[in-house]
């Protein structure tokens, strides 16, 4: 053993450079693994862990008091089993116009709530970030929810203002907090805090109707049980808003689980690739090693305790290589998450991942060593006598490689050269191409999913939204103007091709007759649905009173198409559709409903639009079209280009997909960069005696270099054709699958050309460059090594 | 005649363990064009380090080389490189085929580097195989034939871009007799056309084709022997080098 040991350290001693880079594709490979699996596992954790430490709510409903008892409803909550927490029910205003921020409009709408003076046994504790800690926002103050707080770049002292009674009233910020049901990213409305009892000071006595309440259960797989009894309690339907844990939990995590799923995808891909590569490594270096191996069997040793030699000083490099591969995993997988989780402010612990990289170092030297031992086979057969005189070169076939020289030879003799290698190894060749594939790939997905997001604001419609180039909202309070004289004044105005209005209502639906019911937020449209471009997947828009067309997941949850029945519970009365149409939205992670005013005047015939989309007529600018409409109306209407939401609303989930989108390309870029300097040395390290003969012939130390480099210029020519071809062949069903999660099941990729014309030169460059720089050691190749002693 | 190799002082120390070795030390060596040289001395003399210093594939650590009227010695290694592409050609010992080419594309590959006319290149390939007689064999692999076949590649190869020298070493030493008598045929009947050889060997058989004898002793230049002056027939010319060199103390 003492014997085997003292070769093993000699091998390690001798071919740091190879070693080291054997150890870095170790290392890169658990990397990659390690962070997809870990953020997938780990991306719910800090949402649970808030959750937890901030005693969340389950269920949180907002209703109107003259409706729904607030005392009662509460009662009923606190007597169920399995129930733990029942707050009060907070005086609240939801506000139906924008607040703003330095002037400019916020994305989201706001309840203005008032915060109790003793909630500290409550659900729903407050955590403050910034801010000084108290028990409630004083006189004037407002504490607003991380989501909000980060995207409008809110700190203590700056100033919201919101619609009140008399116009914008003016409230300073007094803390950001995480308030565990509306820190989520995507949530729309949101929660603010205010004083106790400070309500009145600003709204009018008819706005105070509303209460807010919350619900902390011991078992939230018992949700639907229990919002299913409530509802019975209520007659069949609680009229109001509800927001449970499965809808909070998805708004955090639905984005974050798709890009994660793409992570792991990409590095099972990878992981895969640095297998091969590893394989073909130790391969190569037990090749270069025959001669010793020669040596060390006229020596005495076994064939036995030669694979032994090549399993322990694997073994080693792994066990060096993944420690350091998964200690960077770590830190890709924290920093990612405590990124992606930054509204909720609550970090992974370290500990919860510590099983998760004991699990997968083993697994991996368990994989390593079973290659090693397969691979290792090889040096135990080797015969001393032929090893000693020839080297691996007698192991050399006579079998021809690729194409021959004649076709080649109109093509430069360094990249025929090249381009003959590459014939010569095949595997590696593979490996090493369908590296520079994932590589592409992954920059065409960072390129272009950042162009389809960009492309949204000319494609609403494939959204989830409609194709509207100019959007009003009827909000004047002073001197406000009726949806009927609005909508038949925009309808006759010159210019307006086609008017629909879009509002929002809360509703559930029956997945069975009397059984559990699912809160989904939809859509009320007034007008010509069609001509403002409401697109369906399926079927069509609906025209009349019982037609409602479902968002692709409510369909599929539901099990309904087009032609099927739903029965919707609407402002508290239980309504039956015919569903028209299915189309697919983002909004909401494609959940939702669409029906006709008809349907929502039927129940409160004072119902009133409030937005509105046109599309105007061929040659009509915008921007003079809106500065007319508002000369016209003043403060009753407000008017803005038709996408202006897109970067408001979009913009934290886009962000989080590009920024990981970003994070992949890098990430396979330099996967790729290290396979390529691994094969170039490798390449030159097998071919001494060939680089000898070329030296000898007169080549010159460019061309030399030339001649290594050009094939893997080959190689990534070739790779990024594939790419190209995976890319235009598999694409947009790949994204359609990955996307269906939040509810784009025909994802609607907008490639851009011009960044895939960078993507392309950029990836060859890169390719080239990480093989010019290893190359330069063919120079040291002594044609010495010609010379037989 | 004209001078084409011209050594003045020449020296080359390598550095084991950081302590120098002298291993040519002081060489003057004239070589005329046409002629066929041999360096002969035992293992370790320094005629395979004399070899690699006069084709430019080593540098020296002291002294003068003139080429074809170039000093060798002060080219940088692109100059190095053109030089050993147009002006020189070398048979190894070990034979150094390229394995995964065949014979032809062997042969062809260095006429590539240097002529653009590929049609002219492939031509004067198959002349050069047919010459060395082994034509029949061009689209073998180098595995697929006798180590003297492979040889004679390597010859033809070394001849593809008409060099101005051609450097053997020990161009017999891996081979059987027979496949050795008819490279050493080759090298005579090239040589008869005019073509400068330098030839390093320690077979006293493979000596006698050669003009002139120059034998090495630890690294310098021991003495000459002029074999072609002697007008004797083939075995008593090699029994009258053989004693000549056991004079030198071979």
């Amino acid at each position: 053993m003492r014997s085997i040991l003292l070769v093993v350290r000699s091998n390690l001693r001798r071919r740091r450079g190879q070693n080291l880079l054997i150890g870095s594709i170790l290392g890169l490979s658990v990397l990659l693994f390690f962070t997809g699996v870990g953020i997938l596992r780990e991306i719910d954790r800090p949402l649970t862990l808030m959750f937890e430490r901030q005693r969340g709510a389950h269920f949180t409903m907002v209703f109107d008091a003259r409706i729904h008892a607030p005392d009662s409803v509460l009662a009923w909550w606190k007597a169920q089993p399995g129930v733990t927490m029942v707050s009060e029910a907070t005086p609240t205003v939801a506000l139906l116009e924008r607040s703003y921020v330095r002037g400019m409009a916020t994305s989201r709408f706001l309840f203005v709530t008032e915060r109790p003076l003793h909630p500290a046994s409550g659900p729903d504790s407050l955590r403050i970030l910034q801010g000084t800690p108290r028990a409630a926002p004083g006189p004037g103050e407002v504490w607003v929810p991380t989501s909000l707080a980060y995207e409008a770049h809110l700190v203590p002292g700056d100033t919201l203002e919101v619609p009140a009674a008399d116009g914008l009233a003016p409230l300073v910020v007094g803390a950001v907090v995480v308030d565990p049901v509306f820190s989520a990213p995507f949530n729309n409305p949101l929660r603010v805090w205010v004083a106790p009892g400070s309500l009145p000071t600003w709204f009018h006595a008819s706005a105070l109707n509303r209460v807010i309440a919350s619900v902390r259960i011991a078992d939230p797989a018992q949700s639907d049980e229990l919002w299913v009894a409530f509802t019975r309690t209520l007659g069949g339907a609680f009229n109001g808003q509800v927001y449970d844990y499965r809808g909070v939990r998805d708004g955090y995590t639905a984005p974050y689980v798709l890009m994660a799923a793409m992570i792991v995808a990409f590095s099972a891909l990878g992981f895969l690739v640095a297998l091969f590569a590893i394989q073909g490594t130790i391969t190569s270096a037990m090749l270069a090693d025959f001669k010793m191996i020669g040596i060390l069997r006229t020596q005495g040793f076994t064939p036995r305790e030669v694979r032994r030699i090549y399993e322990i000083q694997y073994l080693i490099l792994a066990a060096l290589a993944l420690p350091i591969g998964i200690a960077l995993g770590f830190f890709a997988v924290s920093g990612t998450i405590d990124l992606l989780t930054r509204t909720i402010a609550t970090p992974v612990p370290a500990r919860s991942l510590l099983g998760l990289g004991i699990v997968t170092f083993v697994s991996f030297l368990v994989l390593i060593y079973a290659f090693v031992l397969q691979v290792a086979r090889a040096a135990g057969r080797v015969r001393p006598a032929d090893a000693i005189r020839f080297g691996a070169e007698s192991v050399a076939g006579t079998a021809r490689p690729g194409i021959a020289l004649a076709r080649l030879r109109a093509l430069p003799v360094p990249l025929l050269i090249g381009i003959r290698n590459l014939g010569l190894q095949r595997k590696r060749a593979v490996f090493l191409g369908v590296a520079i594939v994932f590589a592409t790939l992954a920059a065409f997905l960072a390129v272009n999913l950042d162009h389809s997001f960009e492309a949204m604001r000319g494609n609403l419609a494939t959204f989830g939204f409609d194709a509207a180039t100019v959007r009003v909202s009827r909000v004047g309070r002073r001197f406000q103007i009726r949806h009927s004289a609005l909508m038949a004044a925009l309808r006759g105005r010159d210019g307006v091709k086609a008017v629909a209005t879009w509002d929002g209502v809360d509703g559930s639906v029956e997945k069975a007759p009397g059984g559990t019911n699912r809160p989904l937020f939809g859509t009320v449209v007034d007008g010509d649905m069609d001509g403002v471009g409401f697109e369906n997947l399926r079927g069509r828009n609906p025209r009349g009173l019982g037609e409602i067309s479902l968002a692709v997941r409510t369909a599929k949850n539901l099990g309904k198409d087009v032609g099927g029945r739903v029965t919707l519970l609407l402002m508290g009365t239980r309504l039956e559709f015919e569903v028209v149409g299915v189309y697919q939205s983002i909004n909401n992670t494609g959940e939702g409903f669409r029906v006709r005013l008809e349907a929502v005047r039927l129940l409160n015939p004072l119902w009133e639009p409030v937005e509105y989309g046109l599309v105007l007529a061929d040659g009509v600018a915008p921007d003079k079209f809106i500065a007319g409409l508002e000369a016209e109306y003043g403060e009753a209407v407000d008017a803005k280009a038709g996408d202006y939401f897109v970067h408001d609303q979009l913009v934290a989930v886009t962000s989080g997909l590009r920024m990981a989108n970003g994070f992949l390309a890098v990430v396979f870029l330099l996967a790729a960069a290290v396979f390529i300097v691994n094969t170039t040395l490798l390449t030159i390290a097998e071919n001494r005696r060939i680089f000898g003969i070329l030296k000898t012939a007169g080549m010159t130390p460019a061309q030399l270099r030339l001649s290594v480099v050009s094939g893997v210029g080959v190689q990534a020519a070739l790779g990024v054709v594939a790419a190209l071809v995976v890319w235009a062949l598999a694409a947009r069903a790949l994204l359609s699958v990955l996307f269906a999660s939040v509810g784009m099941v025909a994802f609607p990729l907008e490639n851009s050309l011009v960044g895939m014309a960078v993507v392309v030169p950029v990836i060859l460059l890169f390719c080239l460059v990480s093989a010019w720089v290893p190359s330069a050691a063919v120079l040291n190749v002594n044609p010495k090594a010609l010379i037989v002693e | 005649m004209t001078t084409l190799l011209t050594t003045r002082q020449l020296g080359k120390t390598y550095q084991v363990d950081a302590a120098p070795v002298p291993s040519l030390i002081g060489v003057d060596l004239t070589v005329v064009a046409g002629e066929l040289v041999v360096l002969m001395g035992s293992s370790g003399s320094g005629k395979s380090t004399l070899l690699y210093l006069l084709s430019g594939l080593e540098r020296p650590s002291e002294g003068e080389i003139d080429f074809d009227g170039k000093r060798l010695d002060r080219m940088d290694e692109t100059q190095l490189s053109l030089l050993r592409r147009a002006g020189i050609g070398f048979v190894f010992q070990a034979i150094n085929l390229i394995p995964h080419l065949t014979l032809f594309e062997n042969v062809v590959l260095p006429g590539y580097l240097l002529d653009p006319d590929r049609s002219r290149v492939d031509a004067r390939a198959r002349e050069l195989l047919d010459s060395m007689g082994i034509g029949r064999l061009a689209e073998r692999l180098p595995a697929q034939v006798s180590g003297g076949e492979q040889q004679r590649t390597a010859i033809a190869r070394a001849l593809i871009n008409s060099p101005r020298a051609l450097f053997a070493d020990e161009p017999t030493g891996a081979l059987n007799s027979a496949a050795g008598s008819a490279v050493l045929d080759a090298f005579r009947a090239i040589n008869a056309r005019g073509q400068t050889i330098v030839m390093a060997t320690h077979e006293v058989k493979s000596a006698c084709i050669g003009d002139r004898v120059v034998f090495l002793r630890d690294g310098r230049v021991q003495g000459e022997y002029r074999i072609r002056d002697s007008k004797l027939d083939p075995a008593e010319r090699e029994a009258a080098l053989l004693a000549w060199l056991v004079e030198q103390g071979w």
